[in-house]
């Protein structure tokens, strides 16, 4: 029984945070027609921050604000690769593609480079570190933080895109970029914001996945794969899709690499080459992936 | 000159390698309709997407009274005054009808009453009763007056209506006649494309044909009505004689 909690709780809290990932990647996706390979490295990087930010207690050891920080400064990097870059690229997909994978391996580099080969453990905050015990069972406190915290971000970005003017203005984005840009929606201002937040997001989920994974090269790696699997299934611009495949996708991986090692990779690909097959724009999507 | 809404001249524009619009020149005056007219595939929608700024590959003057927005972004010729209602409508379909109109809204212009949603559910009462409604799941007509409502929350200085006739039952196209008539008589310039001959000889003040691109007649809209044989020629089909 404890396993399968542990085990449950796990796969929860790898959905919650494949959902901060994979929100902005199928946002950025859906609005700009970009695949923003990228994504997974601003996680990476986030990790890192985080990582370094509370080892050199530079905010304590308040893991929240070390993934405000973190985010803060992915939204910006994000924000600068946005103008600088992949600006010149729109229409060009496999120039975008080259680009964000080359970006990828640059921070991929750097991150080697400034934080070395070694694995670099996130203390888990202290008061979430002890189980909550129920019922006899011990359920690991910082999960379910997790999972509490991505709901949140759920909501809260649904209400920013359903409930206000410049969330409808993105999905008049998505639905029609050049009937948006002719009714005088400023959509390359929304490029900016909608990348911001989405590499903003993944640096953040970056710090918060670091008590569960830690900083380490090829969290980039591992982490990219994931999101690109969750957003094919999910559909591509659907937030709700974003939020169901995350969980399923959480499910699988956790539960697929315990009880069968050796197929996690068949497991995870297999529903993605289904939906691919059968449904291409996803299960809440429109547009063919 | 001043007095001229919008002023073309030798607009020219390509889809790829093909020359699609070939030194199309002709004026709107303020508050007039001008009758943009054609075959299938004689160019309109390209005159009209090439106005908005929609076409990439354009090349040519366009004046809105008399300022220069021949090189802007889309985005930018709309905030100058150009408004849109493209052929097929393309109302934002997974959006409600409210949200479809509030996205398009832009600052008033001095001297002219602004549109507000309210101003758009008066002219078209339908569409208040369906504001909570995903737009996509309209009938064509309503479908329409939202592309209409929606270019006119940008206060537009010019309205460039595309085909709003083109699909709808004849009822519907009185309807849509009726609320062109009532704009005009607000003081809207509006450029028609139309292909139901009737609806634009009954609107128009002036017209402009357009065959393969190139423009073959620019004058009053009285002289299409007496002048079968430029009608026979150019627009094939009598429609709606
Ligand atoms: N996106 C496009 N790419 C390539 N060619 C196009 C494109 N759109 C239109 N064309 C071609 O350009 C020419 C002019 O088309 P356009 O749509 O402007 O005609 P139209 O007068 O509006 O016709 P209709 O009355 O059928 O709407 C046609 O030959 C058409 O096939
Ligand atoms: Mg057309």
């Amino acid at each position: 029984m404890q396993f399968w909690i542990i085990q449950f709780l796990n796969s929860l809290a790898l959905g919650g945070l494949l959902f901060l990932l994979s929100s902005g990647f199928s946002l950025i996706f859906g609005l700009m027609r970009l695949a923003n390979l990228t994504h997974g490295a601003f996680f990476m990087v986030g990790a890192y921050i985080g990582a370094s930010l509370l080892r050199q207690r530079v905010v304590g050891m308040d893991l929240w604000l070390a993934a405000l920080l973190a985010g803060i400064a992915l939204a910006a990097l994000g924000g600068l690769l946005e103008r600088l870059v992949l600006r010149r690229l729109a229409g060009n997909s496999l120039g975008q593609v080259l680009v964000t994978l080359g970006v990828a391996f640059i921070l991929s580099d750097a991150c080697l480079l400034v934080w070395g080969g070694d694995p670099i453990p996130v203390p888990t905050p202290r008061a979430l570190a002890r189980p909550i015990f129920f019922a006899g069972l011990a359920f690991p406190t910082y999960r379910l933080v997790v999972i509490v915290v991505s709901v949140v971000v759920a909501v809260g970005l649904h209400a920013l895109l359903e409930r206000t003017r410049i969330g409808a203005m993105i999905r008049a984005g998505v639905d029609d970029m050049p009937i948006a840009r002719a009714v005088g929606i400023r959509v390359s201002r929304l490029f900016t914001a909608v990348f911001c937040l989405g590499a903003g997001l993944a640096g953040a989920a970056g710090v918060l996945g670091g008590p569960i994974f830690s900083a380490y090269p090829g969290l980039d790696a591992d982490m990219l794969p994931l999101a690109l699997i969750v957003v094919i299934l999910g559909g591509v611009g659907s937030l709700a899709g974003a939020f169901v495949g995350s969980f399923i996708i959480g499910a699988i991986y956790t539960f697929g690499s315990t009880l069968f090692p050796d197929l996690a990779y068949f497991i995870l690909f297999l529903p993605m080459i289904v939906v691919i097959a059968y449904r291409p724009e996803g299960l809440f999507g429109r547009i063919a992936a | 000159m001043a007095s001229d809404a919008l002023a073309i001249e030798g607009l020219n524009a390509w889809y790829g390698d093909s020359h699609v619009l070939q030194d199309v020149s002709f004026r709107l005056r303020d508050g007039e309709i001008l009758a943009l007219l054609g075959r299938n595939g004689a160019g309109k929608s390209t005159c009209v997407m090439s106005l908005m700024g929609l076409v990439a590959r354009r090349a040519g003057d366009v004046r809105l009274f008399g300022e220069s927005v021949a090189r802007l972004a889309p985005e930018t010729i709309s905030r100058r005054g150009i408004g849109l209602v493209p052929q097929g409508r393309r109302i934002f379909s997974t959006l409600t009808v409210r949200e479809n109109l509030l996205v398009a809204k832009l600052p008033p212009r001095a001297g002219r009453a602004a549109w507000n949603i309210e101003r758009i559910y008066d002219l078209f009462p339908r569409l208040r009763e369906r504001e909570r409604q995903l737009a996509g799941s309209m009938s064509g007509g309503e479908q329409q007056m939202l592309a209409i409502g929606r270019a006119l929350m940008g206060n537009p200085r010019v309205l460039l209506l595309d085909e709003p006739s083109e699909g709808l039952a004849p009822l519907i196209v009185a309807e849509v006649g009726r609320t062109i008539a009532r704009l005009k008589s607000e003081g809207q310039s509006i450029v028609l494309v139309e292909q139901n001959l009737r609806v634009a000889l009954d609107l128009a003040d002036s017209a402009v044909i357009l065959t393969t691109g190139r423009c073959v007649y620019a004058g009053s809209i009285e002289d299409v009505r007496d002048n079968e044989a430029l009608i026979a020629q150019n627009l094939g089909v009598f429609g709606g004689h």
